[in-house]
């Protein structure tokens, strides 16, 4: 676990290290602990061998989605004589995920070798790092950090004295959830509403101002310059044995009804069950764990039954029905009420919708209406159903996903919980222990 | 070339199309809402979201391109369960109560039905909300049935680039907002209408026809607002105001247009469905109830023994002098203060229909108007008019007989009034406002290249031209429609470059503004070419193979170093340079100019020196590189070409040519010796003292305003032994006739017009003429006839017919065609032919088809400002208005965007004379004074002042310089020497 805890020896610290250690936020300081090491190096290489090398590694994007990082970078096309981009994503806005802001905190710089690295291996001379708004000691950290690796000619147009230009720049959000999704990110960045864009073109092809831009994840950047470090093979040895899909090292936030909430770095493959009972320390004064949602508040919930056995990599958490998602691990235990919780889940994407689509504009409102109301005691018999209906009409149907991600929580939790729903309607009790006002 | 299935049926498409486009070239009816043409492509709505075999999810058919092997189901189960589940997500805040039982109202609600989806909802969530406009009498919101599909916002933006809708919000909060504040006038709305012509739910609706009711009396209750009467048919008809020629369709009920709705977008119109203010809102004019719906004759005429005479003493027993009444002159009216006018005439403290008063009262005719007057039949009416113009005709000669013809009327109509006046009467004195606008352009053009009109099309202009340079035309405000396609041009990536002295919209916009000094042109643009042959950017194979005389402007520009340029006009040389370089380097550059070049007494020296430009350049002939001088009446292009001009017949044809007059004549069937060989007078030569013009027929036209120096124009109208006037209304000019003839608007006949690119489009009649007012053609025809002249026509089509057999360019052109097609644009020779969009490319219509360079010499203006008269004085026009202002002060919505007149002074001239906005100021020249509002703009620079022409109560003629260009006779509008004073005690800084 990070900073202020100390690590469980369980887990497998690799950008982790150095959480909590101020002096690991200098130039200098990141120099003496093996930092920009990697850069260095990777100016010295074709573009194409450093994408070859995390093609290899199997390095997949930490944002959520889960896409090779290597094969993301390979669509950019090399030498087509337009200016290329790199957007970091730092818009770390879903809900139970604070991975990145721990990264930005304490090893600004892995971050920025990691853009500067990315920038080049796509043929980029500009990365931009866009910080979600309401991270404000990240943005100072990322901003001093950038400004002294450009004081250094770490960063800038002769970068570490390779003759190339690279250069880095923080972008500071606005607050908006929406910002997170790339072609809104990109919006945004370009000074307008941070609205997503229909897709095609993708950003490969025409992205930030028009121009051909990848946009990947924090975690994801930071992973590269140890793996440029360390090579593909040690990558990718941090694995199931029977899964080489899912390679590496994942930082884990955990939070809620949890005993030790934080951040947790483990190799993928680590079982979900133990994470939870015996990093995590389970679920507090002795209650249950009844629901968990491992990847952030856009993956179906699972319960601890079907937890306890998940194993924790994406092919796992497929088979376990849900996702790992931004791995922003949400515990929820047998004193929680679910409508509730997915009420307040259903409130939060009804305030982030961009309004751009019917589905969503509308079916999120509309699905948090409701689910209020049933939380209130006003639920009719029919509103389970209509609440299905929404969430059908809003999955798959969207510009982007944030549709979908609000239709999730209800249609997982209907399948899981709909007792808990029901008894709400027909005003019975059914915790065994008093449910706690949120 | 993709291939692909649609609903079973093979296509193929171009790259690029989506997979709504080649459904739409199929006739295949996919649903849309936020998809429109030309706008965008958001893809928000998601009602489009069609089955594509191979793909797990639906796709947008309006984002996603068509791909080779496609197959696409437009109407699957899942694209119609997905169209059912938007839109009764939409009716969940949509007062769907109130669509009517098994009909629709609009595009949202036809869909509602087409997909068979129930319109009870649950009130889980509020009708949605957004910016109402609370008071507009024009525009209004009702925004609970507002589906956000954003086209208004993107009509506002892609179309007019304005700008003035966006989203604000998220979520279910997020609505539709006009500008920052909820002002539009705040957020530089324009009012042209075209979110309320995107608008699918009527969200966003006009309600002329409320106004119009409430005026009338009848009680209408605002929050019924949409229910519109029901329009019994829909009449192509082109609009009366400017040259751009859009079309509209009038919707007609019971006689009256209740509405103007635009051309569908994709159609092929000049205007591409677009409209202006002026065009959907300013229309109402046709309905004032000061039309005049009976002829009159001025009291004191009577007959006597088959013979009417005039009695002045009925009118010194009124007190009247001379064809006088019981009114102010023009000058007298102009001395008055005026009421402070607002910078916000849409004061949002009032709100609803009316409070703006009952709009006829505002600018009405003054009832002592017509106290000369008495109604007269259409029978004594004629018989009077007749018997005087022969009566002079035959004592006085021809010479002293003169007709002012109207850009506002139609070919025909113009066509046989000056047929009528030189084989009834024998008098070339034929002419119209032409003289006051672009006779230098048309005289500089026919010495350069034997040309009178625009060398190519306005749509050039917006899709092809790389520099676009404009001089002297405040488009966005003259010819707002062509205006926001040069800003679409702009967006697209073209150069602009500005030559005004004043900061107009297109100046901020531009990436060069060239802010010259008044009447500096010829320095101003022979220091460009100047500095275009030093660099060598001249383009030598053109000069050599289509030019002569290129060595005596070569040797003539040599002076000016754009240095002298400089000094001279006071842009920048450096400024000079580079606007020179670029127009230069094109490749394709177009060049428009209007008024503020011709209207100088160096007219035709300005505009010469800019066909220097051009055709040292060679800027002309290719498609992309367009000369278009911008026409300013929707049909004064159309009245030149008619030979309402001194010099000409049809087509340019000269009056000294024997056997062109013998053409004519003997198709008009009269002798030669009728008509004279020899060119007759111009407008400015006719209302001129020593003038031998005894007696004058007008047809629309309001010379006493419009003429320089008002009051010299009024003292000689009031002077001439007879004045017929065919108008709408009861004219500035119309005051001193002894006849006013009621003629008709344009909704009320057919007739063709031609707009700046030289488009003949044909107008349709919509309603009848008010109470016995006659179409023109009919009152026309009945004079020529009462004169003695066989004119044997009854519609205007067989007129056109006429017309076509004696203009070669126009031979191919019938009102049968152009029923057919969306205009033609001429020359049209044969009727085959399907128009030409671009001349020139050949050669040019000289004997030889080479042009001519001219030299031209810098002279300053007239009249430059001195210590007793320290200002410039600029005039034109306003956006909301239309030269003398008879039809658009007349209008509702017009009048209630500018109905006071006002001079524009900077703000640091504003500090100097101790006035604030709004405060009285008396502006004098050596000629006459008004006084008249402040508005303080920093569109004017330091010690230059404009004074719009439209207010008779604050004439800005009365302060015109009448000096006159040597070629074209056009008065210098332009520049003045003026003085300005507080009126109130000055305030402190």
């Amino acid at each position: 676990m990070g900073y202020p805890h100390k690590p469980h020896p369980r887990e497998t610290q690799v950008l982790s290290t150095h959480f909590g250690t101020a002096d690991a936020r200098t130039a200098e300081g990141w120099k003496q602990r093996g930092g920009y090491k990697a850069l260095q190096n990777a100016l010295g290489m074709d573009p194409l061998a450093i994408q070859q090398v995390v093609k290899d590694s199997g390095l997949r994007g930490r944002g959520g989605a889960g896409f090779p990082t290597g094969l993301k970078w390979s669509f950019m096309k090399q030498g087509d004589g337009k200016p290329h981009y790199l957007c970091c994503n730092a818009d770390e806005s879903e809900p139970g995920t604070f991975k990145d802001r721990e990264i930005m905190r304490w090893t600004p710089h892995a971050l920025i070798e990691g853009c500067a690295i990315g920038a080049y291996a796509i043929g980029a001379e500009t990365a931009y790092i866009y910080i979600r708004g309401e991270f404000t000691e990240p943005l100072d950290v990322m901003e001093r950090a950038v400004a002294e690796a450009r004081a250094a000619g770490i960063i800038g147009k002769n970068a570490m004295g390779s003759g190339k230009t690279v250069d880095v720049w923080v972008h500071k959000g606005a607050g908006a959830y929406i910002c997170g999704e790339e072609t809104a990110l990109m919006n945004s960045l370009e000074g307008k509403r941070g609205n997503p864009r229909i897709k095609p073109p993708f950003p490969a092809v025409a992205g930030l101002f028009g121009m051909p831009t990848t946009i990947n994840n924090v975690e994801t950047l930071t992973a590269v310059p140890h793996i440029l470090n360390n090579g593909a093979d040690w990558y990718k040895k941090m694995s199931r044995p029977d899964n080489p899909k899912s390679t590496g090292t994942k930082l884990w936030s955990v939070c809620g009804n949890i005993t030790r909430p934080g951040n947790y770095e483990v190799e993928m493959g680590f079982p979900f069950g133990e994470f939870l009972q015996d990093l995590c320390g389970g679920a507090p004064n002795g209650r249950k764990i009844k629901a968990v949602i491992p990847g952030g508040s856009s993956v179906p919930i699972i319960t601890w039954e079907e937890a306890e056995s998940a194993v924790m990599d994406y092919e796992g958490m497929v088979a376990a029905g849900t996702m790992l998602g931004s791995a922003g691990c949400i515990v929820i235990d047998e004193a929680q009420s679910m409508p509730r919780q997915i009420a307040r889940l259903a409130r939060f994407y009804a305030h982030e919708s961009c309004a751009q689509c019917t589905q969503c504009r509308e079916g999120t409102a509309w699905t948090t209406k409701i689910l209020e109301r049933i939380c209130a005691g006003d639920g009719t018999a029919e509103d389970l159903d209509t609440l299905l209906s929404i969430a059908d009409n809003m999955t798959g149907k969207t510009i982007c996903v944030l549709s979908d991600s609000c239709a999730t929580p209800v249609v997982s939790g209907l399948q899981r919980w709909r007792h808990e729903f029901e008894a709400l309607i027909t005003r019975k009790t059914v915790h065994a222990v008093p449910a706690v006002v949120a | 070339m993709p291939q692909l299935i649609i609903d079973g049926l093979p296509t193929s498409v171009p790259q690029g199309a989506t997979i709504l486009d080649a459904a739409r070239a199929l006739q295949i009816d996919v649903p849309t809402l936020c998809w429109y043409p030309k706008l965008t492509t958001v893809g928000n709505c998601r009602i489009c979201l069609v089955s594509v075999e191979g793909n797990p999810k639906l796709v947008p058919a309006c984002a996603t391109p068509a791909a080779d092997g496609m197959v696409v189901t437009t109407e699957s189960h899942a694209a119609v369960r997905n169209r059912q589940g938007v839109l009764s997500m939409l009716l969940e805040r949509y007062p769907g109560e109130q669509i009517p039982a098994g009909g629709y109202r609009n595009e949202f609600e036809e869909l509602v039905r087409r997909y068979d989806v129930p319109t009870t909802r649950s009130h889980d969530l509020p009708l949605r909300m957004g910016d109402e406009r609370d008071g507009d009498p024009v525009i209004q919101h009702d925004m609970s049935t507002c589906i956000l599909c954003t086209r208004c916002v993107r009509a506002c933006e892609d179309i007019q680039v304005v700008g003035v809708l966006d989203v604000a919000h998220r979520g279910d909060h997020a609505q539709i907002i006009v500008g920052a504040d909820g002002n539009p006038e705040h957020a530089g709305c324009t009012w042209c209408g075209e979110c309320v012509r995107v608008c699918p739910t009527g969200a966003i609706h006009d309600i002329i026809p409320m106004a119009l009711r409430a005026a009338s009396g009848e009680m209408v209750d605002r929050s019924r607002s949409k229910d519109m009467p029901a329009p019994d048919r829909t009449v192509r008809s082109v609009c009366p105001y400017c040259a751009v020629g859009c079309q509209l369709d009038l919707q007609v009920q019971e006689n009256k247009v209740i509405h103007v709705r635009s051309p569908w977008i994709e159609e092929n119109t000049p205007n591409q469905g677009s409209t202006c203010v002026k065009g959907r809102f300013g229309t109402d004019f046709v309905q004032h109830r000061d039309r005049l719906t009976k002829p009159m004759i001025r009291r004191g005429w009577s007959k006597h023994d088959g013979q009417w005479v005039f009695d002045p003493a009925t009118h010194a027993e009124a007190g009247w002098g001379r064809r006088g009444g019981p009114w102010d002159l023009v000058e007298q009216e102009s001395m008055g203060t005026k009421r402070r006018p607002k910078t916000n005439p849409f004061d949002r403290t009032q709100s609803g229909i009316g409070s703006l008063g009952d709009p006829r009262d505002r600018v009405a005719t003054p009832a002592s108007w017509y106290e000369p007057f008495r109604e007269a039949t259409w029978e004594e009416a004629m018989e009077l008019t007749a018997q005087q113009l022969v009566r002079l005709r035959d004592t006085n000669g021809p010479a002293s007989l003169a007709v002012f013809q109207s850009a506002k009327c139609s070919n025909e109509e113009n066509y046989l009034l000056q047929r009528m006046f030189r084989a009834g009467i024998g008098s070339n004195n034929v002419d119209h406002c032409t003289r006051l606008c672009h006779s230098s352009s048309v005289s500089a053009m026919q010495r350069a290249m034997n040309t009178s009109a625009a060398s190519g099309s306005m749509r050039e202009v917006e899709h092809e031209a790389d520099v676009i340079f404009i001089l002297g035309a405040n488009t966005t405000e003259s010819h707002p429609v062509f205006g926001a396609a040069i800003k679409r041009a702009v967006k697209r990536g073209a150069t602009l470059i500005v030559a005004d002295p004043r900061k107009i919209e297109l100046a901020a916009r531009a990436h060069i503004h060239l802010q010259a000094q008044p009447g500096s042109d010829v320095a101003l643009l022979n220091g460009m070419l100047h500095h275009i042959l030093a660099l060598g950017l001249e383009d030598r194979d053109f000069i050599a193979r289509r030019t002569h005389n290129f060595d005596a402007v070569r040797a003539a520009v040599q002076p000016y170093t754009p240095e002298r340029a400089e000094q001279i006009s006071g842009v920048p040389a450096a400024q000079i340079r580079r606007a020179a370089e670029l127009y230069a380097q094109g490749p394709r550059s177009c060049t428009l100019w209007a008024m503020g070049l011709t209207q100088h007494h160096t007219g035709t020296d300005i505009v010469t020196s800019l066909l220097n430009l051009i055709l040292a350049t060679g800027m002309i002939g290719r498609w992309g590189a367009a000369m278009i001088p911008i026409r300013g009446q929707n049909n004064v292009q159309g009245a030149s070409d008619m030979g309402a001009i001194p010099m000409v017949y049809t087509d340019y044809q000269t009056v000294t040519d024997p056997a062109i007059r013998h053409t004519f004549a003997s198709a008009w069937g009269v002798p030669d010796e009728r008509i004279p060989l020899t060119p007759g007078l111009k407008v400015t030569q006719i209302v001129a003292d020593g003038s031998p013009v005894r007696g004058m027929y007008i047809m629309g036209e309001n010379p006493i305003l419009s003429d320089p120096e008002v009051s010299h124009a009024e003292a000689w109208f009031r002077d001439l032994e007879f004045l017929a006037v065919q108008d709408l209304f009861l004219t500035e000019t119309a005051r001193y006739a002894d006849v006013v003839l009621p003629g008709s608007s344009f909704a009320e006949k057919d007739g063709t017009f031609v707009n700046t690119e030289r488009r003949i489009q044909l107008s349709r009649k919509a309603i009848d003429p008010p109470g016995n007012a006659r179409p023109d053609l009919d009152i026309i025809i009945d004079l020529s006839r009462r004169i003695g002249l066989p004119t044997p026509f009854v519609t205007a089509a067989e007129v056109m017919d006429e017309i076509a057999r004696l203009t070669p360019s126009w031979r191919g052109v019938s009102h049968q065609r152009l029923e057919a097609v969306a205009g033609l644009q001429y020359p049209v020779p044969n009727h085959e032919h399907p128009g030409t969009d671009f001349l020139f490319d050949q050669a040019f219509p000289t004997r030889d088809g080479m042009a001519t360079f001219h030299p031209v010499e810098f002279l300053p203006a007239a009249e430059l400002p001195d210590e007793e008269y320290p200002y410039f004085l600029n005039t034109g026009r306003q956006m909301y208005h239309w030269h003398t202002g008879t039809m658009s002060r007349r209008s509702y919505t017009l009048d209630a965007r500018e109905s006071t007149p006002i001079v524009e002074l900077h703000p640091d001239d504003a500090v100097e004379l101790g006035v604030a906005d709004g405060d009285p100021v008396r502006v004098a020249s050596r000629r006459g004074e008004v006084v008249i509002s402040v508005r303080i703009s920093e569109r004017v620079a330091r010690k230059q002042l404009f004074i719009p022409m439209h207010y008779r109560e604050a004439a800005a003629n009365l302060l015109t310089n009448k000096a006159l260009d040597p070629y074209a006779h056009i008065p210098e509008f332009k520049v003045c020497a003026v003085s300005i004073s507080a009126l109130v005690p000055a305030r402190q800084p």
